[in-house]
């Protein structure tokens, strides 16, 4: 069960490689082809159309999109406080919103949710705040339910806070209050609305640290919507790109960020960037006057860090000029992504892709 | 003080007054008891039915709130009247302390609910939400979530609505409700004792004082803002 966050660096690790251990994450979500739309001024306003997504057992999903896309919307279709008009939800096959009244109420029991603005009961010491959830199944007795809230409190290290009241704690104290409330119930997955919007830099980092934690320790599947793009690259396994109601791209991480296919998606990337590149890099070139190809090398994974570039340098008889790149990692990931003018008489461009590709380094020419 | 003075206070009916004061004291107790009573779930009920709440149904809320409308706009010496049969058909009088409580909660009992039912508005939506997202019943958020974050602001509602039945109390004495307001009309207005007048408004002043500041130091007890 819990334990402090502070202690098992080890139990952790394993649970990361083997999340199907730890007896949760039998959960697979398949959103298919829902719509959803809010009645304003008596006229019905599209806020999802056509969505269709799937969440695997463990993984972190993340939903992005600027203000407006229906990123809330979306996440609140998971536990319907949202009701699709069309489309079904099937949580381990089951339709959720066929379920009846009882039915989905232990459904959302089993579902946590937390919120951009926290949303604890004011009129609650931090310790009722995380007991309410517990209280709603009246499956505990007061003992047990101590030990729980006890459990919690640990978790989110808040435990020389239990007696305060919302009002006296800071935004990431109130949001670790947000997440115990949520993991009460042992839930099988967690929805995160904006979870880290309110807070500052260094809170954000923390919660996030929390919420990857709590994934790998106990394999719970993770929803989260942001419009942060940082936020995607530290936590979450796949993506989702959500514009004005419409997925308009999904997939792996590494692979939405690193290849970026639709416009919003390339405008998100760039914006995170630690530095936003002016324009696209054949014309920079061309005004700086670099002649001969220009290629760009994505590595991915340990190979990262082997001196690839070196060794085809010298097989081939290249050269290769760094004109732009960027090395770090995604979420675990270690990457490498940069762009180098290929060097040397006439260089055969169809081999040096043949010959990245051999070493799992992903070459595209940009200009020949 | 002045010999005048005095014996301008001694004519007064000492006895009298501290009967009529245990008198309207009961009266506004009793009434205010029962006010809350069906003023409290009737105000839960305006607010669940009202638009865009959990179960938000225009008829219901429609006919509420035109009944609460109603009673809020007739003016209370006017349903004191007007309701003297329904007294005497609910205690079988229509004077006195028992005569006076039922006028007293039918005309309170509106006001209090729509106060409850604007103290509940201003609960975030968020806190709604957040109940529902855990599975909580419409009970479970009503009675674990709702009344507990609105207590202060139901305190405030409560003091507001007893400072508002001791006046009405008062005002029943036209009908021959008993208490200060009946001692007043008797001696102040009909018998020109114009010092009964004074000490009757001078108690009622502390009365009214009393409850605000009763009311203040339970809303700030309760309140964790
Ligand atoms: N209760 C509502 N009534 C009417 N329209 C709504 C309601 N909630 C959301 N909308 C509209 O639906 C669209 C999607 O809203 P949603 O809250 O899902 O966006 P979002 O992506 O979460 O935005 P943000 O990043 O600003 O939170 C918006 O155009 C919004 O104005
Ligand atoms: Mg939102």
């Amino acid at each position: 069960m819990l334990t402090s966050a502070a202690d098992k660096p080890r139990s952790r690790q394993q649970a990361a490689h083997r999340p199907e251990e730890t007896g949760k994450g039998h959960l697979v979500i398949d959103i298919e082809n829902i719509s959803t739309h809010y009645i304003v001024d008596g006229r019905a306003i599209p806020a999802l159309s056509d969505v269709s997504l799937r969440v695997e057992k463990g993984e972190i999903f993340g939903i992005i999109g600027v203000s407006g896309a229906g990123k809330s919307t979306l996440v609140r279709t998971l536990n319907l406080l949202v009701r699709p008009d069309r489309g079904r939800i099937l949580v381990d096959g089951v339709d959720i919103t066929a379920l009846a009244k009882r039915q989905l109420q232990s459904y959302r029991r089993k579902t946590g949710m937390i919120f951009q603005h926290f949303n604890l009961i004011g009129a609650k010491t931090v310790a009722d705040n995380i007991r309410f959830p517990l209280q709603l199944t009246g499956e505990y007795g007061k003992a047990e339910m101590d030990r729980r809230v006890d459990e919690l409190l640990d978790l989110v290290e808040l435990s020389a806070h239990r007696d305060k009241y919302p009002a006296q704690l800071s935004g990431g104290q109130k949001q670790r209050v947000g997440i115990a409330r949520a993991l009460a119930n042992d839930p099988n997955l967690l929805l995160c609305d904006e979870a880290t919007s309110a807070l500052d830099p260094q809170t954000t980092q923390s919660i996030l640290r929390l919420l990857l934690d709590i994934n790998r320790r106990l394999g719970l599947t993770i929803v989260l919507i942001t419009h942060e793009m940082d936020v995607i690259r530290s936590l979450c396994d796949r993506v989702a790109v959500l514009d004005r109601g419409v997925v308009v791209e999904q997939g792996r991480v590494v692979e939405v960020l690193l290849h970026p296919q639709h416009a919003l998606t390339r405008a998100l990337v760039q914006e995170s960037a630690d530095h936003p590149a002016d324009g696209n890099i054949v014309d920079r070139m061309r005004v700086q006057g670099l002649r001969g190809p220009l290629v760009r090398l994505t590595f991915l994974g340990a190979i990262t860090y082997q001196p690839v570039l070196q060794r085809i340098a010298a097989a081939l008889e290249v050269g290769f000029n760094i004109v732009d790149g960027v090395v770090g990692r995604i979420k675990d990931t270690p990457y490498g992504q940069i762009t180098v003018q290929v060097l040397g008489q006439l260089p055969d461009l169809a081999r040096l892709e043949n010959v990245f590709g051999e070493h799992s380094v992903r070459c595209e020419v940009l200009r020949a | 003080m002045s010999p005048d003075f005095l014996v301008l206070f001694a004519s007064i009916g000492w006895s009298d007054i501290a009967l009529a004061t245990g008198e309207t004291l009961i009266m506004v107790g009793a009434s205010l008891l029962f006010t809350v009573l069906f003023g409290l779930p009737l105000g839960i009920v305006l607010f669940l039915t009202s638009p865009r709440q959990a179960l938000a149904n225009a008829p219901i809320y429609g006919v509420l709130s035109l009944l609460v409308n109603l009673v809020r706009s007739t003016p209370f010496v006017i349903l004191l009247i007007v309701l003297i049969p329904v007294t005497v058909t609910l205690i079988g009088t229509s004077i006195g302390v028992p005569g006076a409580i039922p006028p007293l909660v039918i005309g309170a009992t509106p006001f209090f609910a729509r106060l409850v039912e604007n103290v509940l508005r201003e609960v975030d939506r968020g806190i709604i939400e957040a109940s529902q997202a855990m599975g909580a019943t419409l009970p479970q958020i009503v009675f674990g979530a709702l009344l507990p974050e609105t207590l202060p602001g139901l305190l405030a509602a409560i003091t507001v609505t007893a400072i508002t039945l001791v006046s009405y109390a008062a005002m029943s004495g036209v009908i021959g409700g008993g208490g200060l307001g009946d001692l007043a009309i008797r001696f102040g207005y009909q018998r020109f004792q114009s010092e009964v007048m004074v000490v009757t408004v001078a108690i009622l002043l502390l009365l009214v004082q009393a409850l605000q500041v009763l009311g203040d130091r339970l809303v700030l007890h309760f309140s964790h803002k």
